[in-house]
């Protein structure tokens, strides 16, 4: 669905047929759901969450502003619920099973800092487990931009408008939680 | 951090979309999006609908009681301000009864001033015919009346015309 396709079905439901929001739903709910996912790793809370973001979305549909795209714009809606549900919830970070995250099988990484002795990483489960244990027990702004820049390959300019937050305080937030994983993982 | 190991966990980081796993939304979430939507939607109509109902309601009930404020002041300062004033000595007890209370015996009761009893009342302009009733028993015509009229049982009410006393 592209952008012009989105503004048609907010027309079309803001104009009273509700059931165009269907579309939208069906649409996006697999990317908010596994974004969701990232914050919270379980799959109730994912999927409360997700619902009360589309829900919360219907309601301020007259409110979006067709300059953000319409997924980071339910982005913004999901992250902020997240976190707030999470707060309440008194979520520990450490205390996230981060093995739900992970795909089953090893992943093959080629690291190409030396481009003459290109060096091959097998990631195991314990290795992936301890790098997404440290981005879950980051302060939750640098957990925030963190999962957002790397899992969700946004760029530094989108999250600052998702977060509305100015440009710098992103670049500075992701620069300081790579410094810390980096100390946390043992690689200073 | 050197250069290398800050590549190194920039290269971790950005190898996570492949540690990741998918994850897709449960068949059932549409749904149960959509029947939140459709439930918050009527519970929203439901809301405005009585906010709307509750509003026009108020504004009837606030149009109602100026309206009958006005009508009340209006009527009030058409009445004529009557005094009824009965000389009787003994009487424990008197009121006045006429066309205007429905001859209630009960409403109208005159105050004690000596020996003069005393009511004053706001009346309508009009004709009416009248008693005192003393101790709840004993009908009694207004000898000072400038008219009366035989009531049909053998006595005589008074009648009190405003206009004479305008």
């Amino acid at each position: 669905m592209n952008e012009q396709q989105v503004k048609e079905c907010i027309t079309s439901i803001i104009s009273g047929n509700t059931d165009s929001y269907r579309f939208l739903v069906e649409e996006y709910k697999d990317s908010v759901y596994n974004l969701v996912f990232k914050f919270c790793g379980n799959f109730s809370d994912a999927e409360d969450i997700t619902s009360e973001a589309f829900v919360r979305a219907y309601k301020n549909l007259h409110s979006y502003k067709p300059g953000m795209s319409f997924r980071n714009w339910l982005f913004s809606i999901a992250v902020n619920l997240a976190r707030d549900i999470l707060r309440k919830k008194k979520f520990k970070p450490g205390s996230l099973d981060v093995t739900m995250l992970l795909e089953e099988s090893d992943v093959n990484i080629q690291f190409s800092d030396d481009a003459d002795n290109p060096e091959e990483i097998v990631f195991n489960k314990e290795e992936k487990s301890a790098l997404l244990g440290a981005i879950h027990a980051l302060p939750e702004k640098y957990r925030v931009v963190i999962i957002l820049r790397y899992m969700e390959n946004m760029s530094f300019d989108e999250i600052s408008v998702l977060l509305q937050k100015p440009l710098n305080s992103i670049k500075t937030w992701v620069s300081r939680a790579q410094k810390i994983l980096s100390k946390k993982l043992g690689k200073v | 951090m050197s250069s290398s190991k800050e590549n190194r966990i920039l290269e971790e980081l950005e190898s996570l979309p492949l540690l990741i796993k998918r994850q897709s939304a449960p068949e059932v979430l549409a749904e149960k999006i959509m029947d939140s939507i459709s439930i918050k939607e009527t519970a929203f109509v439901a809301e405005r609908f009585s906010f709307f109902v509750l509003k026009w309601a108020l504004v009837v009930v606030v149009f109602w009681v100026i309206g009958i404020s006005l009508f009340l002041k209006f009527n009030d300062e058409k009445k004529i301000t009557v005094k009824f004033v009965l000389d009787r000595q003994g009487a424990r007890d008197i009121s006045l009864a006429g066309d205007f209370n429905g001859w209630d015996t009960n409403k109208n009761k005159l105050v004690r001033q000596g020996n003069t009893w005393v009511l004053e009342m706001k009346l309508n302009p009009g004709r009416y015919q009248y008693m005192f009733v003393l101790n709840g028993t004993d009908w009694v015509s207004d000898d000072k009346a400038k008219e009366t009229i035989d009531d049909g049982f053998g006595r005589t009410n008074a009648i009190l015309d405003t206009a004479t006393i305008i």
